[in-house]
């Protein structure tokens, strides 16, 4: 206890050197503009950046690059909230409801909500990170292919949470998504799978301009049409600000369990941040009692992916210490940065560079804090954004969403892949569709399939009577039911009641 | 997509057909349920209210008239015949915006669409419509080329004639000046 007290102060007090600090700073800066910024990810950044870390002592290198890279989706976020285009993939979650509050002059709120649940999800992750590096092992052993399966297969379930009460068109919807993730080479027989002779589509549809596209696109048509500025009402004192800020304490229930959801997901090699936004953001409406404001501006859709995005650093960076496993595509790269500075993941981060751990742990908690307190300080200005002309931002926007698009795979056929899912995004709304079920689809499809197959080449149809796998399909089978189930009762008393009140007349 | 999936080996063919035939079932259903609604006697709910722009896409299923209801902000009511034009001015827009792009590259196509959409669309002064175009085009250039080193693509135009835009020299003497060449 007393050696993890003292690496833990030892890790602090690193941070706060030079020029560990100043360096940790300019990672925040860059994290800044990635992530307000759709064209340029995490991953990338990440990457262009790993070159400058050659002469960095190793606590200054991982200030600098976690610095960047843990603050990047809390600023994407932003993006998400002012302009319904994701600054990072990542942020695509908040686009739902965070959009809306700021139409509805609630921008101050919407961010203040955002910073502020990223800030306890980070903190809740990164805690866990320190608390849990010794214990997670045999957690993290236990999951194989059967049980990546089974977790995508349970978030397919999470359809019918973001069916908006259609469950129909909700489950259409994924089913399109997982079609889409069908395309190119097929990963079992190398067969081309819906190509149609295209090079570029031999590596699939990108989720990148996927997203982008289907959110961002409507998003410009609707300001054109309204041709009056983002908000459309006048946005009064900022005090609503705090108003978010407490919405993360009223809500502390939701936003607890999301960011401990977060940093389970995150935990799990591969299953991917995208994922983890959908199904907590999924979780935020079922979990609610009167979901009726969700999609136009509830302040829990904006809170649940705020909080798990930021705690899911916190999760990747576990297995990536303790293991040399990369969570996420991020943490592959961050590897590299291992490579470079010529520490070995493992063991020895629990031992002999206990307190190079404990920095990590700092450093995400402090860039989160600085970061937090340096985005109140320019919400101001971040709000008014909301009240500029919408021709005057326009030209802007479409290209931060042509760029976002292209940027994935550097491809302009990419465009044509934003443009065209533009469009498709539009005539779901104008025919009432949900658009998440379909991005889940996208998401899972590749996890499903490979899984399933890597699962039967190996156990044949033994791997389904494993537990975890059969514990994950009968929670799904809950998440399916239940709201139907719910729905039915509800209705069934709600007749009741109408008899009594006739009888009593 | 099915039907392009019956000459696969059963590997390839398997995932597809899992999704794509339960798929097909229940969009049929769907299919029999809108011909149902489309065909149904009108009735006064005021669902046929519909904005051109995003609905929403999660909560309990209401009409949009509803959702307006529910405490979004007061708007002025945009007809809908203008509404559906400005639906179609925007869209081609955006295909103008694509297609200056793939032709021109990001820097000068972005920057020159903007100007044009500016001065024509948005009726915007030339002070302004430059100024914006300009920063569009500065955005890319000191942001991707100049600081992240990220070459982007020049348009499919200068490709295929053979030509550099005349600011790719200014670039290049740029980035030698801040290396010290």
């Amino acid at each position: 206890m007393d050696t993890l007290l003292q690496a833990s102060l030892s890790g602090l007090a690193q941070v706060f050197t030079w020029p560990t600090f100043p360096l940790m700073m300019l990672g925040i800066l860059i994290g800044f503009i990635i992530g307000i910024l759709p064209g340029i990810s995490a991953p990338t950044t990440l990457a262009l950046m790993l070159p400058f870390t050659f002469h960095m002592k190793p606590v200054e290198a991982f200030a600098f690059l976690l610095g960047m890279l843990s603050v990047s989706v809390m600023f994407g976020d932003i993006t998400s909230i002012l302009f319904g285009v994701p600054g990072e993939p990542l942020a695509a979650a908040v686009v739902l409801d965070g959009h809306p509050m700021a139409k509805n002059g609630e921008t101050g709120r919407a961010l203040g909500a955002a910073l502020t649940s990223s800030l306890v999800g980070a903190v809740v992750g990164a805690a866990i990170l320190g608390l849990s590096v010794p214990l997670i092992r045999p957690i993290v052993l236990a999951f194989g292919s059967p049980e990546f399966f089974g977790l995508a297969l349970l978030g397919i379930a999470f359809v019918a949470a973001l069916s908006g009460g259609n469950l129909r068109k909700g489950i259409l919807a994924g089913a399109l998504g997982l079609m889409l993730s069908m395309v190119g080479l097929d990963q079992q027989s190398g067969i081309q799978r819906y190509t149609f002779g295209r090079l570029e589509l031999w590596d699939g549809i990108g989720l990148v301009p996927v997203t982008v596209g289907l959110f961002g696109i409507g998003e410009l048509v609707d300001l054109w049409i309204k041709q009056s500025s983002i908000s459309e009402t006048r946005v009064g004192k900022i005090g609503s600000v705090w108003q978010g800020c407490k919405d993360t304490f009223i809500h502390w229930g939701l936003t607890m369990r999301c960011s401990l959801f977060g940093t389970v997901l995150g935990v799990i090699p591969g299953l991917g941040g995208a994922v983890a936004q959908w199904v907590t953001y999924a979780h935020s409406v079922q979990s609610a009692k009167d979901k009726s404001r969700f999609g136009h501006g509830d302040v829990r859709g904006v809170l649940g992916p705020g909080a798990a995005m930021n705690s899911k650093e916190g999760g990747n960076l576990i297995t990536t210490v303790a293991f040399g496993v990369p969570g996420s595509v991020s943490m592959a790269i961050l590897l590299g940065a291992f490579l470079i500075q010529g520490i070995q993941p493992g063991p020895s981060m629990l031992t002999s560079k206990l307190d190079l751990t404990f920095s990590f742990v700092w450093v995400i908690v402090v860039a989160h804090v600085v970061s937090v307190g340096l985005s109140f300080l320019l919400i101001n200005q971040m709000v008014r954004i909301t009240e500029i002309r919408t021709s005057l931002i326009l030209p802007g926007i479409v290209m931060l969403v042509l760029f976002g698009g292209f940027s994935e795979r550097n491809s302009l056929f990419d465009l044509g892949i934003t443009v065209a899912a533009g469009f498709l995004g539009m005539i779901m709304v104008y025919l009432d569709w949900p658009r998440p079920p379909l991005i889940l689809g996208l998401v899972l499809g590749k996890l499903i399939e490979r899984n399933l197959f890597i699962s039967y080449s190996r156990y044949e149809f033994a791997f389904l009577l494993r537990p975890i796998l059969l514990g994950t399909i009968l929670v799904g089978i809950a998440l399916v039911v239940a709201p139907i189930l719910q729905k039915r009762l509800a209705g069934r008393l709600g007749v009741r009641e109408e008899l009594l009140v006739a009888k009593e007349s | 997509m099915l039907w392009q999936a019956r000459d696969w080996p059963a590997r390839a063919r398997l995932f597809p057909w899992t999704m794509g035939w339960p798929a097909l079932a229940l969009a049929l259903v769907q299919l029999g349920v809108a011909v149902r609604v489309l065909f149904a006697p009108p009735q006064r709910v005021g669902s046929v209210e519909r904005s051109a722009g995003p609905a929403r896409d999660v909560g309990p299923a209401d009409t949009a008239a509803e959702a307006r209801a529910a405490g979004e902000a007061e708007e002025p009511e945009i007809p809908p015949d203008l509404a559906r034009r400005r639906a179609l001015e925007m869209s081609a827009w955006i295909f103008a915006f694509t297609a200056g792009v793939v032709l021109f590259g990001f820097k000068i196509g972005a920057a020159g669409l903007a100007l044009t959409f500016l001065r024509l669309a948005a009726r915007e002064s030339w002070v302004t419509s430059v100024a914006i175009a300009l920063s569009i085009y500065l955005f890319f250039l000191l942001i991707f080329e100049v600081g992240l080193n990220i070459q982007l693509p020049m348009g499919f135009v200068p490709d295929t004639f053979g030509f550099e835009w005349p600011d790719a020299q200014i670039v290049q003497l740029l980035m030698q000046l801040m290396r010290g060449g």
